[in-house]
């Protein structure tokens, strides 16, 4: 038995065989003396059973995912049958009476030079594809065969690089045991899925050069931990591990149905996160009470170019007909800062934290944003939708932003058409300047939601991901909790409702501060959703109240920090 | 011989989608075509092939000078005018 420790991405315990999702690394050998006819052969032969993968993962895109997420792998089919790579490819083995795999590498790095040296970044991007339909040649001449999620019969721990949402949208979740990446982060696309649906996830780089297809491994999500081989003993103590986590689940599976209610009778609405309408099932399997956050600009990635106000009518109608009357608090797009869209040039920026991003960007190309609006106004019929402008800093831009809106009304009702005028417009309280602002904003939406995320960056002026300043960036920082005080104050004074949709929102150690300010709803990972409930059901807010008041005064986030863990340890 | 010179509209150039949109316009001509970017035309690129396409790296505002020759020029040369005056089909 060996033991490694890598990066804890996703909690639980994982404890099986390991399937390897091969990103076979080939070294190329230049052989001579092949017959050139049986080479050209083998490449066709090669090339017609990649097309045949590509095309059965085409197929199933299009029947599972949207058209445009499904035309990259059209394009794929169309390079695989391409004329000049065909040609390019039997020219050098007729030239060198040389091994197919050399030829294609050869041709395919003339092209793949081509596209990487060009100015525009998309195009750019091309070389990968180039890349990846060379990867799938060789692999096809080397008779390996490729990992398609799709195959997985038994359950298993995935090994892999990294994941690619094509990988996690065809995944049978139950057949999934663990994953171990080798690169990727916290936020990466296979951590938010994983955490989303309850599968541990392990970062560990070069983990594939040390783990082989058909070992058997157990490793833990939360710590990060992995033993390759293991004993019995120690297969049997995380079986315990595994069971008490199960117990645990299976507890809090009892909550469902009851109130997210303390035992002085301070309710509070716990809502998810989402960020697509497939989201919605895992809220509603939680037990969620709402939507607090559907975070739009998912819509807009992995296509290439804007998705139409059809399209978005469709998305929020179906998150609005499935949450069947609860709230849905839909956020518009929040893109810029470190969010990119492939199809749109969006100029480099020094800071872009501090550009032009979320409405500051909306505000710019009105006719793009009234596009999302009139496909937002369309589907509240169909449910208690709300609307959620993000980034707000400035009075003007939230007058701006609301002109907009009203023109958006006032064109679909010169069309006939239906939507729900009583709308409420709320804002996103993630910079300072909202927050010190909160009684005059408070007059002139419907209610707050406070993302923690993007406050506590702002206003300690820190960036999170500069590990020389990391340490300062805490929900427990004072400036940042009393700031939120205000929010939560302002809007109650205003008879408005405050929420919070941030990861501090499930924070156990924060909830009894929050539930103290007297928070309306808190908004997170549907995992999360019951797991707070319990925590809830057994605070007073009367004691919240009184810690809160304790807390205020403590001037440093350590002494924070300290007095909450506290309390959390004396109560649970 | 049928020769025309088209300027590329679209506002993202000869990208994947529109690229892969040509490629299956001109397939199925028996002509010979090839095109050339803003006459250079000692580069000659095949527009049957999506990565010769693409490898042009052409840009809104580019020149395309295409020419073919064979029995359904005329015809080839027509589609592909309206191809790309119609916004390469996005």
């Amino acid at each position: 038995m060996i033991s490694i420790q890598g990066t804890p991405i996703s909690p639980g315990i994982a404890i099986g065989k390991v399937v390897v999702k091969g990103n076979a690394k080939h070294d190329i050998q230049f052989i001579q003396g092949k017959n050139p006819n049986d080479e050209k052969r083998r490449f066709n032969d090669a090339r017609l059973k990649a097309i045949k993968e590509v095309n059965k993962i085409y197929q199933e895109m299009n029947e599972t995912k949207s058209a445009n997420e499904a035309q990259i792998f059209a394009a794929h089919i169309t390079m695989l049958e391409d004329t000049e790579l065909i040609d390019g490819v039997e020219a050098v083995i007729d030239e060198h009476s040389c091994n197919a795999e050399w030829a294609l590498q050869h041709v395919a790095n003339y092209f793949i030079g081509i596209f990487e040296e060009m100015q525009d970044d998309y195009m750019k991007e091309r070389a990968l594809d180039i890349k990846d339909i060379t990867r799938r040649i060789q692999r096809a001449l080397s008779g390996e065969e490729d990992f398609n999620f799709l195959d997985l019969k038994e359950p298993a721990i995935i090994l892999a690089d990294d994941l690619t949402p094509s990988d996690t949208a065809q995944m049978n979740p139950s057949l999934v045991l663990g994953i171990i990446n080798e690169i990727g982060g916290p936020t990466s696309h296979a951590a938010i899925i994983a955490r989303m649906l309850g599968i541990p996830l392990i970062v560990s780089p070069n983990i594939t050069s040390v783990i082989s297809y058909g070992q058997e491994i157990v490793f833990d999500g939360s710590t990060g931990v992995i033993y390759v081989e293991p004993t019995e003993e120690c297969i049997k103590k995380y079986e315990e591990k595994q069971k008490e986590l199960a117990d645990k689940r299976a507890a809090l599976e009892k909550l469902k149905g009851t109130k997210s209610i303390t035992q002085d009778g301070f309710k509070v609405e716990l809502a998810g996160n989402i960020g697509a309408p497939k989201d919605v099932k895992m809220v509603l399997e939680q037990d969620g009470e709402g939507v607090g956050l559907f975070r739009t600009e998912f819509l807009y990635m992995e296509r290439e170019d804007f998705p139409t106000e059809e399209e978005q009518f469709e998305a929020y109608k179906e998150v609005l007909v499935k949450m069947e009357g609860r709230p849905v608090v839909i956020r518009t797009l929040d893109i810029g800062g470190d969010k990119e869209l492939d199809y749109l040039e969006i100029p480099k920026e020094m800071n872009p934290f501090l550009g032009c991003r979320a409405i500051r960007f909306c505000l710019t190309k009105p006719e793009l944003w009234k596009v999302q609006l009139k496909a937002l106004l369309r589907a509240s019929i169909y449910g208690e939708l709300r609307i959620m402008i993000p980034m707000i800093a400035d009075m003007e831009e939230l007058y701006e932003a609301k002109t907009i809106i009203e023109e958006a009304k006032r064109e679909l009702r010169e069309q006939n058409i239906a939507f729900n005028e009583k709308i409420p417009v709320g804002m996103m309280m993630e910079t300072p300047a909202a927050a010190v602002m909160a009684d005059l904003f408070a007059q002139e939406v419907d209610f707050f939601s406070i993302g923690t995320n993007d406050l506590i960056q702002y206003t300690i002026a820190v960036d999170r991901m500069n590990t020389e300043v990391s340490h300062l960036y805490s929900p427990y920082q004072p400036a940042v909790i009393r700031l939120i005080k205000n929010i939560v104050d302002s809007a109650h004074r205003a008879g408005i409702w405050a929420g919070m949709c941030g990861e501090a929102a499930a924070d156990k150690n924060l909830l009894p501060v929050w539930i103290g300010l007297g928070i309306d709803e808190l908004s997170m990972s549907a995992r999360s959703i019951l797991e707070t409930r319990e925590y809830i059901q057994k605070l007073s807010q009367k004691n919240c109240i009184d810690l809160v008041q304790e807390v205020l005064l403590l001037k440093t986030k350590q002494l924070i920090e300290e007095r909450l863990e506290n309390e959390t340890l004396k109560r649970f | 011989m049928e020769k025309i010179t088209l300027t590329l509209t679209n506002a993202q150039g000869m990208h994947a989608r529109p690229a892969s949109l040509l490629t299956k316009l001109v397939k199925d001509f028996q002509s010979e075509i090839y095109f050339y970017k803003n006459d250079i035309d000692n580069k000659k690129y095949q527009p049957k092939s999506i990565l010769s396409v693409m490898s042009v790296g052409a840009m809104k505002g580019d020149k395309l000078t295409f020419v073919a020759e064979g029995s359904d020029e005329k015809e080839a040369i027509k589609a592909i005018k309206e191809f790309i005056e119609g916004g390469c089909g996005e």
